[in-house]
């Protein structure tokens, strides 16, 4: 390095090192920004991102209550169509299961049908095929059957049977 | 002198760089990361519930759909409005006469709308009720047949009588 006394070095107004330094700390800070930046960049997403999952969720909440009230609708029809089919399946078979029980010795002329008696009228050629064949099933079915024969001049015996169910009574 | 004056500037550079980014950094940089962590784990957890609930939204949805396929008659026919003379015609194989009497219309629930008939039937035989009655389960409304029922003997046939109720969604 030459030194000279007329031509003075050129002074510099910062010295290397705190030069060193501020390029240090210029780089902390660039990277501290950037950061920032990153932060701001992801905190503007994330709320785009929980706004749309709240309307989302607000959105398949109503879908959800529609659905489920619909569900309910249609159980509630459901049960209630089958209960009336079920109510005309066991009058069907109620029906049936007591014609079959008809012997042929008996002639059937009428029968009423309620909730709680039944009613038969009809033609027997004798009291015991009536009492063996048709009255003990039906004093099995029913509480209480009553029967009133009137005889024919053929010698076969008209009658009228009632059987009564009671209605059971709940406590 | 000069190494005095350079280790000064470099203590005053040093300080107040650290100064700066201390107050950037606790003032601006740790609130916004601190809202950045709140914030995900908001998300993340909005998310899941989300996917419960379109779980849960699925799971409905296939039952709707099951149920649907499952009772897309019975819902059918208790839309639809009842169609006396079609009725008629549907059940006149099983019966050597069929006569309906309206009676009365009324309310249940204000869900339904029943109407109320009166039914005079006569049949060949026993079966040829038990048919009638199967098919009724199976036509195109939803009717009940009510008690009291009277069968009675009119020559070779089977006079039935008895009441009927015919239900439409309101």
């Amino acid at each position: 390095m030459m030194y000279s006394f007329i031509a003075p070095r050129p002074k510099k107004l910062l010295s290397s090192e705190v030069r060193l330094a501020l390029i240090f700390f210029t780089v902390i800070a660039v990277v501290l920004s950037a950061l920032y930046g990153f932060f701001l960049y992801q905190n503007t997403q994330l709320q785009v991102e929980l706004s749309a999952l709240k309307a989302q969720y607000v959105e398949i909440s109503e879908q959800n209550e529609m659905l489920m009230d619909d569900i309910e609708f249609i159980e509630d029809q459901a049960g209630f169509i089958e209960n009336i089919r079920t109510e005309n399946t066991i009058l069907k078979e109620k029906i049936k299961n007591f014609l079959d029980l008809v012997p042929d010795e008996v002639t059937l002329h009428k029968v009423a049908l309620s909730s709680s008696d039944l009613i038969l009228e009809g033609i027997t050629a004798d009291k015991l095929s009536f009492n063996s064949k048709l009255q003990m099933p039906l004093q099995s079915m029913f509480h209480q059957t009553e029967v009133a024969y009137t005889p024919q001049e053929d010698g076969s015996l008209q009658f009228v049977s009632r059987s009564i169910l009671h209605k059971e009574s709940r406590p | 002198m000069k190494t005095r004056r350079s280790v000064f500037d470099l203590l005053v550079t040093v300080f107040s760089a650290l100064a700066l980014l201390s107050i950037f950094v606790f003032m601006v940089l740790v609130p916004e990361g601190r809202a950045y962590r709140t914030l995900e784990k908001s998300v993340q957890k909005e998310d899941m519930e989300l996917s419960k609930l379109q779980m849960q939204y699925d799971q409905r949805y296939d039952r709707h759909t099951t149920l649907q396929d499952e009772y897309r008659n019975a819902m059918t026919a208790v839309e639809r409005h009842f169609d006396q003379e079609k009725f008629l015609a549907q059940h006149a194989e099983d019966v050597s006469a069929l006569e309906l009497t309206f009676k009365q219309s009324h309310h249940s629930n204000s869900v339904y709308v029943i109407k109320d008939f009166d039914v005079i039937a006569r049949f060949d035989s026993p079966k040829n009720f038990y048919t009638f009655m199967e098919k009724i389960n199976k036509s195109d409304w939803i009717m009940a047949v009510k008690v009291p029922m009277t069968f009675e003997r009119v020559g070779d046939e089977i006079n039935a009588i008895f009441s009927m109720n015919v239900y439409s969604l309101n």
